[in-house]
């Protein structure tokens, strides 16, 4: 699977942003609308696709698009 | 099965742990629901003072000093309840301390934590598993022995219960908790909260306050560290043998629409929230849901300015569901007073009028008529004249007044005669106190207090090229709701340099306080100072939205 388009697909959804503005190496923090609001609503996507919780300290270390590909990816294999 | 019940007692205890010995012998219960609506956990009061008393036992078997200080995270789990009575029956105090989960934001929730730990000192830490490394790592750097919730209660579990805990337990002369929510995180407050003022600002409550009935249903998705969320919704259901029900905070955020429909669902009777929440459950509501909020006889609402058009709108949408506008109880109260000064009593309609100064009309909610036993007095600026009429710093005395603080450095400012100041304006009518704004410099974002100084910390700590004293953070208001504006003054920054220093700050503010920020770059000599030299951030607010400031960028 394409994590990054996944994540993409997620961070689109959840911040009303086109998927062409959020670029591979974005930070979260540079994308327009997201404050602590927001994140939680990710967060509830993010859990929603991997079908578990995800621990609240790796939700800390997200910083960039690619950091929450990488945790989609990381959580999916746990669950298998 | 039969089950002993005891009449029906709406507060009136001494001590906190006295209060939860007569709850468990009710039949209420406390509920945890998850982000589908489904509950995770459900405790009778009875079954909750027995993990307590288990727990309280194994607390007394690590040989903590009485009287000593155990930080929990306050995350919003069942375990958290349990810990807390749990020190109230082995004689420590518990410190409720922020779970703040914002985008990259480890750094400096770790930052945050270890600024408390400081403070407090506490002889143990205890977190959720979830981030232990970090409550882990943070405990080592302090010299802090940290646990889990889950390791505690799993102990706890196979220990016996403390059988003579009325040697033990925190008595009516005791502190009862430490209140973190008050003051600002550089150099947070600690409130030390007595027995007594809990107690006497409960009861008030519970009586006169919000009238407190037989079977009450409360719900709640407040944080635990905040007063409102503790003391209205952790404290007062056990104080008055009323069923808990909860969610998360971040369970909100996530689905605002949730808190209606478990509101519904639950057949609640009392709930409370910032004023921001209403609007925004109201606008996540899913029309096609049918809701039943009939039952509700007590939404209370403060934290904040409260403005009339929320409320009509609010109760204007939910007609269908058998809210009443009479349901609205719009109050005031602080971490200094424990929680409540005055609340718009139940099946009264919030007291909405229109005032006239300096050439314009306002129009403004009354947070209610002052609790019993409390007393508000209004102090005037006397060298100033353009303060309008009747409006002054809201001064209060009363039986819950804190006025002992962790850091000596921030004092509790009392009058000779035993009242405290606020930080807020507003003024008295007809017996009720009306709020019209802050002399504090807090900044109140959704609900959730933010002290200027914070964030101008917090961003000069970001890139050495930024002082402190260059920069301020105000709040603006727009369509009834605060935002966050930064001022940097500097002429030495080029096009480069500013795009960069700001990307730089916008992550920060948004890492450490999870909020958006709106930047003005200034020329040099445009942020006001006292005579002391401190930023004077009311005159500089009020530069800025007179336009009077020579801006550079934006």
């Amino acid at each position: 699977m394409d994590y990054i388009t996944k994540t993409k697909e997620i961070l689109s959804n959840n911040l009303n942003l086109p998927v062409e503005q959020i670029t591979d190496d974005a930070k979260l923090t540079s994308l327009e609308q997201l404050d602590s609001l927001t994140f939680e609503k990710i967060v509830l996507s993010i859990e929603k696709f991997l079908g578990h919780k995800v621990d609240a300290v790796n939700l800390l270390e997200l910083r960039s698009v690619k950091d929450v590909a990488h945790l989609l990816q990381k959580e999916s294999a746990m669950k298998k | 099965m039969a089950k002993p019940t005891v009449p029906y007692r709406p507060g009136g205890f001494t001590t906190l742990a006295k209060a939860l010995d007569y709850a468990a012998q009710s039949t209420a219960k406390v509920r945890f629901f998850d982000n589908t609506g489904s509950v995770i956990t459900q405790h009778s009061y009875e079954e909750l003072r027995t993990s307590t008393l288990k727990l309280a036992t194994y607390l007394h078997s690590l040989g903590l000093k009485r009287g000593s200080y155990v930080a929990m995270i306050a995350e919003t789990r069942v375990e958290f309840n349990i810990l807390f009575f749990a020190c109230q029956y082995a004689g420590f105090v518990p410190c409720p301390l922020p779970f703040t989960i914002l985008v990259a934001g480890r750094e400096a929730y770790e930052k945050k934590l270890m600024q408390f730990l400081k403070i407090l000192k506490p002889a143990l830490l205890v977190g959720p598993v979830s981030i232990e490394t970090i409550t882990a790592g943070v405990g080592k750097s302090c010299h802090v022995p940290t646990s889990s919730y889950e390791a505690l209660c799993k102990i706890a579990n196979d220990t016996p219960i403390l059988r003579n805990y009325q040697d033990t337990w925190l008595g009516v002369d005791d502190l009862a908790y430490v209140q973190f929510s008050s003051g600002s995180t550089a150099e947070p407050g600690g409130l030390l909260i007595t027995q007594k003022a809990v107690m006497a600002n409960l009861n008030v409550i519970a009586t006169d306050g919000v009238g407190v009935i037989a079977e009450e249903q409360t719900f709640s998705w407040l944080p635990f560290d905040y007063d409102m969320g503790l003391v209205s919704f952790v404290l007062s259901p056990v104080n008055t043998q009323s069923n808990a029900d909860f969610i998360s905070p971040a369970t909100f955020m996530a689905k605002p629409e949730l808190w209606l429909e478990l509101l519904s669902a639950c057949r609640s009777t009392l709930t409370f929230a910032p004023v921001f929440a209403y609007g925004l459950a109201l606008q996540k509501r899913d029309p096609k849901k049918k809701l039943d909020l009939s039952m509700l006889r007590v939404a209370g609402i403060g934290g904040d300015m409260v403005h009339a058009d929320t409320l009509r709108t609010f109760a204007q949408a939910m007609q269908d569901t058998g809210f009443r506008f009479e349901a609205f109880s719009p109050g005031y109260g602080l971490a200094e007073a424990v929680m409540g000064i005055s609340l718009t009593r139940p099946e009264t309609p919030p007291f909405i009028q229109h005032f006239s100064w300096a050439g314009h009309t306002q129009e403004l909610v009354s947070c209610g008529q002052v609790l019993p036993g409390y007393d508000v007095k209004i102090k005037h600026e006397t060298d100033s004249l353009s303060v309008a009429h009747r409006v002054g710093e809201i001064w209060v005395k009363g039986p819950s007044i804190v006025t002992e603080s962790l850091n000596a450095a921030e004092k509790i400012k009392q009058d000779k005669n035993g009242f405290i100041a606020t930080g807020d304006l507003g003024f008295l009518h007809e017996g009720h106190l009306f709020i019209t704004g802050r002399v504090k410099d807090m900044i109140i974002i959704r609900g959730r207090n933010i002290w200027a100084q914070d964030i101008e910390w917090a961003i000069a700590d970001c890139d050495e090229r930024l002082h402190s004293h260059s920069i301020a953070a105000i709040g603006v208001t727009q369509n009834n709701e605060e935002s966050l504006v930064v001022l940097v003054q500097s002429s030495d920054f080029d096009n480069i340099a500013r795009a960069e220093l700001q990307e730089k700050i916008e992550q920060t503010v948004n890492q450490s306080f999870g909020v958006k920020v709106q930047m003005v770059w200034t020329q040099k000599d445009q942020l006001s100072t006292t005579t002391a030299g401190k930023l004077a951030r009311s005159q500089i607010k009020q530069n800025y939205l007179d336009g009077t400031l020579k801006i550079l960028a934006t």
